[in-house]
């Protein structure tokens, strides 16, 4: 049975940063099970090595090291065949935050979204091993300063809090067992280049230790092992995927799909591309809540309108713009990450979408971008620069408003038809919802 | 005064890596690093609570497009956000990469000044002196006016109490007020924390990012933009008009769920704010991004919405090399600043307002070859108002007694001062806010109305001159058409509504018009300039202005804009007197 067109284009704007008509109608021939398969197959994108920028600090300056690692990710998130890789690396840096403010080194902060690159749609557990032990996490939630004698909790803490299990599922006890099993996992001093893991023998502490009623001589990533595959798996794999269905569905989902979803992992070897089979194979996750559940990130609303629009980062600089809508890419407001939804709507969030709007309608009337809408009738003319914006069900109101702005403009100044429409089209609510 | 005690090693303290020249990041990489994005959730800038705060500080009457407002919307305001009389307003300037405060405020009675700056020593002839032993440097005439009025306090040998040349972990320090760990709040923003929530808007930024300094638990600060353009993309011309009407409907209900309806509400919320800011925000605005910042925090403060702390951030003070140009250029940004602040500012707020300047840093006693300083330790601070006893502060750390860097030995904890600030002037409590108690440097007064003063509180709108005004139109006219304006021209943009209308909103509209699009619509901005200098200053442009406006073009700033500075040069308006005497006598009679 073919897949309906409107789904595809939702699984495009959730899997990735949105598609284009003629990519969707060419999907809706396959059935839905196998869409879903297609697009989480990453084999045809570029290796994750190329195009990556100079970030030896030693070499380059600060802006060339920020601009550089922020046009990388935004040309991949805009350009690749298959998107979901980049986007699960936004998902786990919203979830497994570090951040650049107190990393302080681009390359580090750029390895782990490497990582995320990666390790993003394979083995969890396999992710969570390799993201604890870099430095770029060892910076961020100061396990390197954890020692035998000094302990320092942060990482141990924040790993069972928010990164697998949250409140409630640990004692203090714990909290201090494991902090007490991170010790001596730490990194080399700040003035090696580049800097990286070390594990100094000298300042772990290899005593017993009583971990969740297990007393023995737990090492860190022993810790970890047992938080994601021992007694408290389906906790674990209820966190995470509750974490996933909130952001590529909608927030808050019910009990038993999550039970379904944690399910799901467990018996897939705890691989994230199960769950998100799972996801986004869920009648769920075509339901009306999910196609209006989720507002754009500032990040998945620049990616998007770069990708319609075919211009490219170094045209616009959408970093400095997704600061001022609130998401400041590799550097996420603190370990919690990035909230959802109302968090992106306000005033100033607006304004500074506006400004970024305005830019990339100049930018793209002079590539002639919609240049014919004058020469279009009214209704076509809207339309398509909707299509063109990947906005195939506008509600009825968003389509008065521009029908009567063309028509206007028509009886004006007909030179701002299509600089306005494509202003307006990025304006739109149904372009702002995810 | 007590010495502040050093500790060896600053690289325990905190995690960063300690950075010393060259390739030093620039304060804006700095500060971007310590600050956040503007906080947007429901709790931030919201048109909501913009109007609880004009409505409760009872501003609404000086503001002209209230009357669009919602009549329900006001009529929920909480009461009390309003500054009181005896209430401190504070605006905090930082000076990033570190100002050299020896050449700021200048020991020009001590040779041994002159014997470490053998380079760049500024002589007491050249400074602008204030007292026997120290002069002001030569690009601070506002500042000299203001301390010879008694209303600056000079705190000398202001420091951390570790040694430590990193601009992150210094700045960082200043900005949380704590001297180990990773900052994660600010001091000031510790204190916003602490206001009451009915005063909607406590704190803010201008800017696009919330400074560490400001950060607290709560979203107490809001960023605004430092230009009126910053508040929505576009300009208030019919096209845009015709968009934004666009946006207006694209509001109700959308079908699309609650964040569809959210989304689609955002834009006439943000369009409805913009237009309340409008009228407060400069339309003509001063050159100069600094005073561009001081001239909008005045015009927040004379709008009377309860704003408490301001900050400014701007920089780069880090002269390594070519320090009197660059250490000169920023003075002069400061001065600048300093002089629009005062000039825009309505007295009646004068004996609550508080400027403060704080540096991560000093700079190096010695200069070094390449006419530069390298980071130092100790530095000046300087707090300005009417309520500040002038004189100095502090004491003078040694110019012979230096550190093994070389650097002067900080006499007082930077935290000192921010604690006279908080408990003297904010009401506030410098003890919780710091963990620990500071004696007041005692450099403040109570905030509050001088006796007899008689003022209200209320704020109120900047009173234009009639007669300027019109004025400063007719030579609107000569400089974009070269002719005098026609009477119906002339009449229309002095009455449209209400008179409100600034010269910068009309130069926007200048500037589309088919007469000057015509006369400089297909030239490029060298040629641009080019004309202008001849078509309105009637001369060839000197290189340095034809450089330096050819770069405000460049920096992004419209045709329109540049008019208007042209247009209001005090050359113009000599060159032009006569000229718009003969306007006014053919037109007004005599």
């Amino acid at each position: 049975m073919p897949s309906e067109f409107l789904d595809v284009a939702h699984l495009l704007r959730r899997s990735g940063f949105g598609g284009r008509r003629p990519e969707i109608e060419a999907l809706t021939e396959m059935e839905w099970p196998d869409v879903v398969d297609l697009i989480l197959d990453t084999s045809p994108n570029p290796p994750v090595t190329e195009g990556v920028p100079n970030l030896n600090p030693d070499a380059t300056t600060w802006s060339e090291r920020y601009v550089g690692m922020t046009h990388h990710w935004f040309e991949r998130a805009r350009t690749v065949p298959r998107p979901i890789e980049e986007k699960m690396a936004l998902f786990w840096h919203g979830l497994l935050c570090s951040g650049l403010d107190k990393v302080n080194q681009h390359y580090l902060m750029f390895d782990q979204i490497q990582l995320f690159r990666t390790a993003g749609l394979g083995d969890i557990v396999e992710l969570y091993q390799a993201m604890a032990v870099q430095p770029a996490m060892l910076l961020y939630l100061d396990n390197k300063d954890n020692r035998r004698g000094s302990l320092n909790e942060n990482f141990a803490r924040e790993v069972m809090e928010l990164f697998t299990l949250g409140q409630g599922h640990y004692t203090e006890d714990d909290v201090a067992a494991s902090a007490r099993a991170w010790t001596g996992h730490g990194l080399t001093s700040y003035d090696t280049y580049p800097r990286t893991y070390q594990f100094r023998a000298d300042r772990h502490d290899s005593d017993t230790k009583t971990f969740m009623g297990v007393t023995a001589n737990w090492d860190g990533p022993e810790i970890l092992n047992h938080i994601l595959l021992g007694p408290k798996q389906r906790d674990a794999a209820r966190f995470i995927s509750a974490k996933m269905w909130s952001f590529f569905a909608y927030p808050n989902p019910e009990p038993a799909l999550v039970d379904d979803l944690a399910t799901a992992m467990i018996n897939g070897g705890m691989r994230a591309d199960v769950v998100l089979r799972a996801i986004f194979n869920r009648p769920e996750f075509r339901s009306e809540k999910a196609r209006t559940g989720l507002v754009r990130s500032p990040i998945e609303y620049t990616v998007a309108a770069l990708r319609h629009s075919n211009l490219t980062s170094s045209d616009i600089d959408p970093q400095w713009y997704v600061g001022e809508m609130g998401q400041s890419m590799y550097d996420p407001p603190n370990v919690s990450g990035w909230r959802q939804n109302g968090y992106w709507i306000s005033s100033s969030a607006m304004w500074a979408k506006a400004r970024f709007a305005s830019n990339l309608r100049w930018r793209a009337y002079d590539n002639e971008f919609l240049a014919d809408s004058a020469e279009l009738p009214t209704e076509t003319s809207v339309e398509r620069a909707l299509d063109t914006f990947g906005v195939f069900a506008a509600s009825a109101r968003t389509r008065a408003s521009l029908t009567n702005f063309v028509a206007t403009e028509r009886s004006t100044s007909r030179w701002a038809e299509s600089s306005g429409l494509i202003f307006l089209s990025l304006l739109t609510p149904e372009f702002q919802l995810a | 005064m007590n010495n502040v005690p050093f500790t060896s090693d600053a690289s325990t303290l905190l995690p960063y890596p300690q950075t010393i020249e060259p390739g030093d990041p620039s304060p804006a990489e700095i500060v971007a690093a310590l600050s956040r994005p503007a906080p947007s959730d429901a709790s931030s800038l919201s048109r909501r609570r913009f109007i609880q705060a004009a409505a409760a500080s009872g501003a609404l009457a000086s503001i002209p497009t209230w009357s669009v407002l919602n009549r329900s919307d006001v009529a929920g305001a909480a009461a009390g956000a309003s500054v009181g009389a005896d209430e401190g307003i504070v605006v905090m300037l930082t000076m990033g990469g570190g100002n050299d405060g020896l050449n700021t405020v200048i020991p020009i009675g001590d040779s041994a000044y002159y014997d470490n700056r053998s380079r760049l020593a500024i002589s007491a002839e050249e400074s602008l002196q204030i007292t026997d032993g120290y002069g002001l440097h030569p690009n601070l005439p506002s500042l000299k006016q203001r301390y010879d009025m008694g209303q600056v306090a000079v705190i000398e040998g202001v420091g951390q109490p570790v040694d430590d040349l990193s601009h992150f972990t210094s700045m960082a320090r200043w900005m949380s007020g704590r001297l180990s760990g990773v900052p994660t709040s600010g001091w000031m923003g510790r204190h916003l924390d602490g206001m009451p929530n009915e005063i909607p808007i406590p704190g803010v930024t201008v800017g696009s990012s919330i400074p560490l300094l400001m950060l607290g638990s709560k979203p107490r600060t809001s960023a605004l933009p430092e230009k009126v353009s910053g508040l929505f993309s576009v300009q208030n011309d019919p096209v845009d008009q015709r968009q934004y009407r666009a946006i207006r409907d694209f509001a109700g209900d959308t079908g699309l769920g609650t964040w569809g309806n959210a989304l689609a509400g955002a834009g006439p919320n943000a369009l409805d704010l913009a237009g309340q800011l409008r009228p407060i925000y400069p339309t003509d605005p001063v050159r100069g991004k600094v005073a561009r910042q001081m001239e909008v925090i005045a015009r927040l403060i004379n709008a009377g919405i309860g704003i408490r702390v301001f900050s400014v951030i701007w920089g780069s003070f880090d002269s390594h090399s070519g320090q009197p140009e660059q250490h000169g250029d920023r003075l002069a940004e400061f001065d600048a600043g300093l002089k629009v602040f005062y000039e825009t500012l309505n007295p009646q707020w004068a004996d609550r307002v508080l400027v403060v300047t704080q540096s991560e840093f000093g700079r190096r006693a010695k200069d070094h070859g390449s006419d530069g300083t390298d980071h130092g330790a100790a530095g000046t601070m300087l707090a300005i108002g009417s309520n500040v006893k002038g004189g100095f502060y502090g004491q003078a750390p040694s110019l012979t007694n230096l550190t093994r860097q070389d650097n002067l030995i900080p006499t007082v904890d930077f935290r000192q001062v921010q604690s006279t600030v908080l408990n003297d002037w904010l009401a506030g409590d410098a003890g919780e806010i710091f963990g620990s108690n500071f004696e007041s440097l005692g450099f403040l007064r109570a905030p509050g109305t001088a006796p007899g003063d008689g003022g209200d509180g209320g704020g109120g709108p900047i009173v234009v001159n009639p007669t300027e005004r019109r004025n400063s139109f007719v030579r609107l006219y000569l400089a974009y058409f070269l002719r005098f304006p026609d009477t119906k021209g002339l009449d229309y943009w002095l009455t449209v509504g209400d008179g409100t209308i600034g010269l910068g909103e009309a130069s926007l509209y200048f500037a589309k018009s088919a007469e000057f699009r015509q006369r400089y619509g297909a030239v490029d901005d060298a040629r641009f300039v080019e004309l202008i200098y001849n078509n309105v200053l009637n001369r060839a442009p000197e290189d340095k202005g034809f450089n330096y406006w050819r770069g405000v073009l460049g920096d992004g700033y419209s045709r329109g804009e540049v008019m208007i500075w042209f247009s209001e040069s005090a050359e113009n308006i000599r060159a032009t007197a006569a000229r718009v005497a003969e306007y006014n006598a053919l037109t007004l009679g005599s």
